[in-house]
Formats: structure tokens, C-alpha cells, sequence
């Protein structure tokens, strides 16, 4: 039946990814890619998801060579004791600061359009709060509570998505692929920020109860899906609001949904509902920052409960997130950090890991 | 000797009863009981009269007079016991022990026959269709109400008794072959393991048995109707029953298990499919629309129309309350209202319920306590537990409600969705007997998606030919697949 072993299943751990996904990232994607690729930004978008999506794959591949054996202990007897220790530690920072900066990004949105007077750490504790006491009940709970949120989050925003498709004017997608590939290339790299943080399935993937396959085809679906439908938010947001308009907006995505009239609606406006599916994606991110960076903090150090690091870790990460002086400062330092890691830690790591696992015969 | 330690026992019990009696020469019979709870007729024309009949001119030889007397007893449900307080606990359960002069055997015989209400007519769970029967005090006629629906020897009834001093009969019922061995092997630990005074209704052994018993919400279902319990024992799962209860007690349960009702299976599928959305949907509005009211009016009036939005605020003017000080003041003007409403006799209850609903209601309104749109948010929020089948489910979003009004207050539309995860992190870590509290809508894929058939809308009956997560793998098969 079912047996509390901290497992999920191919398809929560595909839930948790697309939760993770679509953090706030979705929402400054469009002017990245548009300011990249102007009206070809969409493909900046493809680009940079068949990137993720190989990512994922050599992660998945990586991961599922070492059923029951978590990343530390694979990455340990792949690359050396220190060097695996180094990684998770690697790993473990990238997992805090992501989610410390993803907060600080979204507790000033949430400040602004919910609650102007109420002081941002105020709104990241709560939100901390609820990631700490999921992840506290463990990763089983976690993959139940993302397959409910996908359903919560994604139908009605793939349902304001399509209703916003109606008033645009598509003629501002012309002409279609006149960019140079240096330059969609570029924005390929540039728009691959949405998929930051990618790299924690390298840990994720040890926890699936499901065979290597369905693992790696769950996760890489997981990654071309919302390839394709921030690739669609990017076209849609260009097609609505201009190339020009969508830069002269902060947070395109909000506005292209703010504004997109619902038949039948009693609501004046959708602010406040459109930003709740934030709140439940990023309440998911926190959870997931907490849980990774706990696990791979305790991991590496060998010792003591995990629930021990991941209360300590509470503070830290709300401390890490009052650094930056406001939301743009924060979303500089996502960008910086970002640039220089995910080269290496999205596609080189696991290729990496990959073949080491294949000259040293793991696959075997 | 036994004549002298039952008196000592049972010194100052005014409802014990010792005869004697002396059929012929030699013998001395005890018959003891106790007054009331066995059917006197009965012992008169099984025992009394058969043995002073049957042995007035028998000539009995020392060793044999057990043997004899049991020979003359005229019913088959006699059990030979020699352990003294076994006999005891038999009698204090309506059974009639006799004691034989010069024996160590006790023959104990079944002759219960106290007062009760029979076979009562379901109260707390009216459907339109179907039975009309329910689960009684009597827990003998209880287990007669589910082998009267299930007549297969693969129903099991394995009794056992719990309460160091009321010694309450227990029976597990389940289908051999279908439930899981797992979950009733849990379910006889859990039971063996209880060790209070008494079990006094099977409320007291729900909240025994259950691990998270900190949690609001229930992990085992009570039904009155035993067509439901019946129906459950052959999806896979068990039942308990407790004498002196009118209640049976299912598990494992699953959130999905409490928005069912008998009635959706004795109706067609598209009115009852309708009725479960609605039941969800009343789910929802149970938890969510005092909250969602109080950021929408408080924190986000942007939200409404703005004829609507205008609307509350002139209805508020005069209102000297905050908002959520009118939400709390009449949720707990409700809350009373229906504590009253449990305690007072049907007749009177239905008053209870015009005086204060309507006519407090409204005088709160115009005396300008509460504005009106208030009173309408509380009143469609209680309409909407209503409509949930599980009262046990009801009273934990009861609970949880107010912690959704609370957070929403401090942090308007984040506080509402705060309240909100909190309760899906804790619907999502909660489990009953290992079964996820929220399968099917998580984790479904494990029963390949079959009880999804049965969920928020409900297939019709053909289509559902498995049985749901609670039976043994090897036996999902419900109906066998018709051959075109």
C-alpha cells in the first residue's frame, strides 16, 4: 500500500517541478527575452528550455543509476569524498540564496499590490513559516500538497491565458525569426533564468520510488511543458502590450493579467487572485529551498536530525533575503548569480557526473 | 463456596439474583443473573421448568449431575465455563450462569433479553432512497443489521472486549477475502491495546485508536446506517462496533469518503455527480467564505464590483465593530445557536432555530451590531456545513475555519491563503491506517485512478467495476465485465 519512506511518485516529483518553475522568474521573464529578442523573444524562451530540458535528462539519467542513494552519497562516490562534500555545500548555497532572493522579489510584489502597509520581513516569515512546516512533515507531504497546488495554480492561469489570447493583436509578433542566432542565442541564455534553480532535481531524484525512464520522462516533460507555456506567456504578453509596451512595464505578465477581462466576472479587478497563484508557486520555491538546503547541509556535515538544520536554516534564509537594499537589487543578484552558475551547474555537473558514472561502470 | 464468593461480589448489588434449586434429592442448583437483563420467560421455559421437570425423579450419580442438568437445559446456546470470573462478566452481560453443587463447570446460557429501542429509523443520516434501518444499542442486533445485508461466510465478526470495568463487547467486522490483513491486523492491535475504565460510546474508542489524535479532522468515519457499513465492509474496509452504541466506526477514511453518502448510489449518476460538486463546493464556502469575505472587504475592496463594494460600505456605516469583530460575533452567536439547537428536544428546536436565525438575526441587524451582508456570509457558510454528509468532518472545518478568519484578519488575501495551506499542509501530512487523507486527489495514480470514479463526480455504476484503495490488491474486481 503506501509506506511513509520519504519517497513520491514520478508524477508528484513532476508536480513539484513545475511548481518550483514557475516562480517568479515567469514574471520578469517576457522583458528579458523581449529586450533580448524583441518580438522573437518566444524563442529566446524555446531556446532556453531545450537547454533545461537536456539538463534535466542528464540529471535524471545521473540519478536514476543510483537508486537509493542520495546526492551526497552518489556525488561522494563519483567524484571523491571532498569534492562531493564541496558539491552539496555548492548546491546547498545556491538551493538559500535562490530561495532567499526569490522572497525578497516576491514579498516586495505582494507589498505593493496586497499589502502596502505591512513591513516586507512580515510577509517573507509567513511565507518561510508555511515552507518550514511543510517541508517539517516531510517530502511525502510535500509531493501530495504539489499535486493539489498544480491544479490550483495552472487551470486558472492557463484559463486567463487563453481568455487573454482573444483581444491580441498577433500582427506585433511580425516578422517572425529575423534575428540573428547570436542574438536568439543570447536570449535563449539570458531567458534559461527562468529555469534557475533547475539543478536541485540532481537531489530530487532520489527521493521518486518510479523506474530511471518514467523519472527522467516525468522530469523533462515537466521542463518542456513550462518551456513551451512561458514561451506562450512571452508571445501572448508581446501580442497584448507591444515589444515597447511590455518594457515600459515592470512586471508584464501581472499586467497582461490584471488587465484580461473575464466574461461573467464579478470581480473589478483580478489583482489580488492573480497574484495568489504566486503566493501558492513561491510558498512551494521556500519549501523546496528549505528542504534541499537542510538535506544537503545535514548530509555533508553527517550528522544531527534534518528537522534541526531546517529550523535554523528558517532565520538564515530570512536574514539572506533583508541583503539586498529593495526587489530590483534582489533581482540583480539573482541574474549575477544565475550567469555565472547555471552553465555549470545545469548542463556541465551532470554531464559531468554522467560520465564519470559511465567510466567508472555505474551504469553496469 | 461459590454461593458465598458471589454474594460477596455482588454484596450491595440490589439488581443481582441467586435462585435455588432443589429438583431431587441430593442436587442443588445456583441460577444467577442479574434482574432485568435476561428474558425471564426464556429461563422459565428453557431452565427452570425443564429441570424441574426433567430431573423430579432422576437418580444422579456425584460425578455426573453437571453433565445431566446441562442435558435437560432446553436451548442449544450453552457454553461450559470453568473459569469463575468469565462466568461472572458472561452474567454481567445479560447471560445466566448455574452453578452445580459439586462441580467446578458453570454452565453459562445465553438468555439476554433487556429493554431496547429495536431496529431505529436513521435520525442523523436521512436519505431519500434506500434503508430506513439503523444501528441500535444493542450490539448483537447490530451485527445481525450488516449479516443480513453481507450473507457470505467470508464475513468475519471477531469479537473482543475493552474497558477494565464496563468489559464493552467490540466485534471487527470486515471481509476476509477482501480487506486488507494489514489494516486489520492495526485495527485488532489498536483495540487489544486500549486500557481505560470504560468505553462508554464508540466516540471514546474513534479518539483512542486514532494516531493523530492532536488533528481536527476525523480518521475514522461514524455511520448510523448499516447499508453503509455494509457497503464499506465490501469495499475493503472495517467496521467496529461497540455495545451500547448506535454507531459504527469505518477506517481507514479518506476526506473523499466523508462527501459520501448512501443516497449518491440509489440515485442516478448525473443528479448525484451534481450533488458531489456541490458538496465540495459547500466544503470550500464551510472553510473559506468568512475569510475570503473579510480580505475582499477589508483589505481588498477592489475586488468586488463596485455597486457591491459601495453597497457593504453604506451597510457598515453605522456598524461599530470591525469587520472581523462582526465575522467572530456572528459565528459565535451561530456556534451557540446550534449548541442549543443539538440540546433541545426536536420540537422545540425548530423554534430555537426561527428566534435565532431570524428574529435575533434581524434585530442585530437594525440595532446596527452587525451589518447585513455579515449575517448573510455566516448564514451561507453554515447552510454550506450542512450540506457536508459527515458531521465529524463538519465540526474539524468548524475548527480550522477560525484560524482562516484570524490570519485573514492580520494579513488580508496572504493571511486567507496562509489559513489555506495550513490546512492542505495538514490535510496532506494526515493518514488513516496508511492511506493518505487526500487520496485520490493525490497520489491516485497507485489504484490506477479508480476511486477517482467515485469522487467529485460520481460515475455511473457500470463504470465502476474496481474496488477502491481499501481493498487487498488481489481483489479489486467489483463487477465482473459483461461480455457483448
Amino acid at each position: 500500500m503506501f509506506s511513509s519512506n520519504e519517497k513520491i511518485s514520478a508524477r508528484q516529483l513532476q508536480a513539484l517541478t513545475l511548481l518550483f518553475l514557475f516562480g517568479t522568474s515567469a514574471i520578469f521573464l517576457p522583458n528579458i527575452a523581449i529586450s533580448n529578442a524583441g518580438q522573437n523573444g518566444w524563442a529566446g524562451v524555446l531556446i532556453a528550455a531545450i537547454f533545461a530540458a537536456a539538463g534535466v535528462y542528464l540529471m535524471a539519467s545521473v540519478g536514476s543509476l543510483f537508486r537509493g542513494k542520495s546526492f551526497h552519497e552518489y556525488s561522494c562516490l563519483l567524484l571523491s569524498r571532498p569534492l562531493g562534500k564541496l558539491l552539496c555545500l555548492i548546491l546547498a548555497i545556491r538551493a538559500l540564496a535562490g530561495t532567499a532572493l526569490e522572497l525578497r522579489i516576491f514579498g516586495e510584489i505582494i507589498k505593493s499590490v496586497l499589502l502596502p502597509l505591512t513591513p516586507y520581513w512580515l510577509i517573507a516569515a509567513v511565507i518561510l513559516a508555511l515552507g518550514w512546516l511543510a517541508v517539517y512533515h516531510g517530502y511525502e507531504t510535500r509531493g501530495r500538497i504539489a499535486e493539489i497546488l498544480v491544479f490550483a495554480v495552472f487551470v486558472p492561469l492557463l484559463i486567463l491565458l487563453v481568455l487573454s489570447a482573444f483581444g491580441a493583436d498577433y500582427s506585433n509578433l511580425l516578422p517572425v525569426l529575423n534575428n540573428t542566432p547570436e542574438r536568439l542565442l543570447k536570449s535563449g541564455f539570458e531567458s534559461g533564468y527562468a529555469f534557475a534553480g533547475i539543478e536541485l532535481v540532481l537531489v530530487a531524484v532520489s527521493f521518486t520510488n518510479a523506474a530511471g525512464e518514467t523519472t527522467r520522462k516525468c522530469v523533462t516533460g515537466a521542463v518542456v511543458f513550462m518551456g513551451i507555456l512561458l514561451s506562450a506567456i512571452t508571445a501572448l504578453v508581446i501580442a497584448r502590450l507591444t515589444p515597447q509596451g511590455a518594457l515600459a512595464h515592470d512586471w508584464p505578465l501581472l499586467e497582461l493579467l490584471f488587465t484580461t477581462e473575464i466574461p461573467g466576472s464579478f470581480m473589478e479587478r483580478q489583482n489580488a487572485i492573480v497574484i495568489s497563484f504566486w503566493i501558492l508557486t513561491v510558498f512551494a520555491r521556500a519549501g523546496a529551498g528549505l528542504f534541499f538546503g537542510s538535506l544537503l547541509l545535514r548530509d555533508m556535515a553527517g550528522k544531527g536530525k534534518r528537522r534541526i538544520y531546517l529550523t535554523v536554516l528558517v532565520p538564515v534564509v530570512l536574514l539572506l533575503s533583508l541583503i539586498p537594499d529593495n526587489a530590483s537589487r534582489a533581482y540583480e543578484y539573482s541574474r549575477i548569480m544565475y550567469r555565472y552558475s547555471a552553465p555549470a551547474l545545469v548542463l556541465a555537473l551532470p554531464f559531468v557526473l554522467l560520465v564519470i558514472a559511465r567510466l567508472r561502470r555505474f551504469d553496469k | 463456596m461459590n454461593k458465598a464468593r458471589l454474594e460477596e461480589l455482588f454484596a450491595d448489588c440490589g439488581d443481582f439474583v441467586q435462585g435455588t434449586l432443589s429438583p431431587c434429592p441430593g442436587v442443588a442448583l445456583s441460577l444467577v443473573y442479574i434482574d432485568n437483563m435476561i428474558d425471564r420467560m426464556s429461563i422459565d421455559r428453557q431452565i427452570i421448568i425443564p429441570i424441574m421437570d426433567g430431573l423430579k425423579h432422576a437418580v444422579l450419580e456425584p460425578g455426573g449431575v453437571y453433565e445431566k442438568v446441562k442435558d435437560t437445559i432446553r436451548t442449544l446456546e450453552i457454553a461450559d465455563e470453568t473459569d469463575f470470573d468469565a462466568a461472572i462478566t458472561s452474567v454481567l452481560t445479560g447471560d445466566t450462569a448455574i452453578f452445580v453443587n459439586g462441580s467446578d463447570k458453570i454452565a453459562v446460557i445465553s438468555s439476554k433479553g433487556f429493554a431496547n429501542r429495536g431496529v431505529p429509523e436513521t435520525s442523523t443520516e436521512v436519505t431519500v432512497m434506500g434503508s430506513k434501518e439503523a444501528f441500535g444499542e444493542v450490539f448483537r442486533i447490530n451485527t445481525v443489521l450488516i449479516r443480513r445485508r453481507i450473507r457470505d461466510t467470508r464475513l468475519k465478526i471477531k469479537q473482543l472486549r475493552a474497558g477494565r470495568r464496563s468489559n464493552t463487547d467490540l466485534a471487527i467486522v470486515y471481509m476476509d477475502d477482501i480487506a486488507r490483513p494489514e489494516v486489520v491486523n492495526e485495527v485488532e492491535t489498536l483495540l487489544s491495546e486500549i486500557d481505560v475504565d470504560s468505553i462508554a460510546d464508540i466516540g471514546v474508542l474513534e479518539q483512542l485508536i486514532e494516531k493523530s489524535w492532536r488533528s481536527p479532522f476525523p480518521q475514522a468515519e461514524t455511520t448510523e446506517r448499516p447499508d453503509k457499513a455494509a457497503a464499506s465492509i465490501l469495499e475493503g474496509r472495517v467496521v467496529i462496533l461497540a455495545d451500547n452504541s448506535p454507531f459504527a466506526l469505518i477506517v481507514p477514511v479518506t476526506l473523499n469518503s466523508l462527501y459520501q453518502s448512501s443516497d449518491d448510489y440509489y440515485q442516478r449518476f448525473w443528479i448525484m455527480s451534481l450533488t458531489r460538486v456541490l458538496r465540495f463546493a459547500a466544503g470550500l464556502l464551510a472553510v473559506a467564505l468568512p475569510g475570503f469575505y473579510l480580505a475582499a472587504a477589508v483589505y481588498h475592496p477592489a475586488l468586488l464590483p463596485s455597486t457591491l463594494m459601495l453597497k457593504m460600505s453604506a451597510a457598515r456605516q453605522n456598524v461599530p465593530f470591525p469587520a472581523v469583530a462582526e465575522i467572530l460575533i456572528m459565528e459565535t452567536a451561530f456556534e451557540l445557536l446550534r449548541e442549543a439547537g443539538t440540546r433541545m428536544p426536536n420540537a422545540v428546536g425548530g423554534t430555537l432555530g426561527i428566534v435565532g436565525g431570524l428574529i435575533v438575526g434581524n434585530a442585530a441587524v437594525e440595532a446596527g451590531i452587525v451589518s447585513p451582508i455579515v449575517v448573510v456570509v455566516v448564514a451561507l457558510t453554515a447552510i454550506a456545513s450542512f450540506a457536508i454528509p459527515s458531521n465529524a468532518l463538519v465540526t474539524g472545518y468548524r475548527i480550522v475555519k477560525f484560524t482562516v478568519i484570524i490570519l485573514t484578519a492580520m494579513l488580508g488575501l496572504l493571511g486567507f491563503w496562509a489559513g489555506m495551506l495550513l490546512i492542505l499542509i495538514h490535510l496532506a501530512s494526515l493518514q488513516s491506517f496508511c492511506i493518505p487523507y487526500l487520496f485520490p486527489f493525490v497520489s491516485g495514480e497507485v489504484n490506477n485512478g479508480t476511486d477517482l470514479k467515485d469522487s467529485i463526480v460520481r460515475m455511473p455504476a457500470r463504470f465502476q467495476k474496481k474496488r477502491p484503495i481499501f481493498a487487498r490488491p488481489d481483489q479489486t474486481t467489483r463487477m465482473a465485465d459483461k461480455k457483448e
